[in-house]
């Protein structure tokens, strides 16, 4: 087979500059185009922070109840499915163990997506102010619930994992700990973890943070105020991951 | 391309010892054992020498290059 020709690098140069300006083109005329429609520089943003957290909050409550449910829902799949492993043949029960153990997976993922979530929600919602004569705290007691109860069972998934995996986990690992579950898994299972970790430092670095910096960038035009926190978050998760790539240099070329 | 085959499922029925005994023996899941057995999971030369061990055939006996379109 013919291999294509690779173009070269002023080629490509120009075919990303291209593609580049035509998007920064039509994102800049949009937002042009709604600052001068709304007459933002004068009026300001024509909706308020507190309105966008409202109509926020039930959507984000939706995905978390949503998502605590599946996880029960692929927990007592499991625990279904475990019954009828211990009670099959070893050869006839190599689907279900597979089966069994992506069920789980699916469970634990689900149910740390309900943690994010509630925090998120829990974050948009709190809010204390303070005035020199009093002090005000709204505090969304249902959004820590679910948080709390989703910590809790967490400690339950790691149980049945500990126990379809006949081995001794502990139930509230700490960061070390379960970094040090990681690294005894086995060689396929950490080449799993391997590539999926490699895939989101390459995302992350590559497509996700600067999309970041892009969306704060033209933020910060609409809004007229430079958007410190954001811009300080994710440059510190960017120099986070290229400061690890010293330690991965050491390793290698040692 | 070339994969690489193995004879486990054969060996283990011959040893009479299962995937989750084999895996056991070899210090590696269930799950890796059955990634090998389906040639889903190319294993590392340690692991390969010790399943050839567990086995007491040379490790050429156990696993085979094999030429695929």
């Amino acid at each position: 087979m013919k291999a294509k020709k690779q173009s070269g690098t002023f080629v490509r140069l120009a075919k990303q500059f291209l593609i580049g300006g035509s998007i920064g083109a039509v994102i800049g005329g949009g937002i042009g185009f709604g600052m001068g429609h709304f007459n933002i520089i004068e009026n300001g943003l024509p909706f308020e922070q507190e309105t966008v957290i409202s109509a926020l909050i039930i959507p984000l409550r939706v995905a978390y109840l949503l998502s605590l449910l599946l996880s029960v829902y692929f927990i007592v799949t499991v625990l279904k499915d475990y019954k009828s492993y211990l009670a099959m043949d070893e050869e006839e029960s190599e689907e279900l163990y597979r089966q069994m153990n992506r069920n789980h997976s699916y469970a634990t993922i689900l149910n740390s997506v309900t943690v994010v979530i509630s925090l998120v929600a829990l974050l948009l919602s709190f809010k204390v102010s303070l005035s020199p004569d009093q002090a005000k705290m709204t505090f969304p007691v249902f959004d820590f619930i679910i948080m709390m109860a989703a910590g809790i069972y967490q400690s339950y998934i790691l149980k049945v994992y500990s126990r379809i995996r006949d081995i001794k986990m502990p139930l509230a690992p700490t960061l070390k700990e379960l970094k040090s579950n990681i690294m005894q898994l086995d060689e396929a299972e950490l080449e799993a973890n391997y590539k999926m970790t490699f895939d989101v430092v390459m995302n992350l670095s590559g497509v996700i943070l600067p999309a970041i910096y892009i969306t704060l960038f033209f933020w910060s035009l609409i809004t007229q105020k430079v958007e410190m926190t954001g811009i300080l978050v994710a440059a510190v998760i960017h120099l986070y991951i290229l400061i690890k790539n010293f330690k991965m240099t050491k390793d290698y070329y040692k | 391309m070339v994969i690489l085959k193995n004879r486990l499922k054969e060996l283990r029925a011959r040893e009479g010892i299962n995937q989750t005994q084999l895996a056991k023996l070899a210090g590696i899941s269930r799950q890796t054992v059955s990634l090998i057995e389906r040639n889903e999971y190319t294993p590392s030369i340690v692991i390969a020498l010790k399943i050839s061990k567990i086995f007491g055939e040379p490790v050429e006996n156990v696993f085979r290059l094999e030429e695929e379109e």
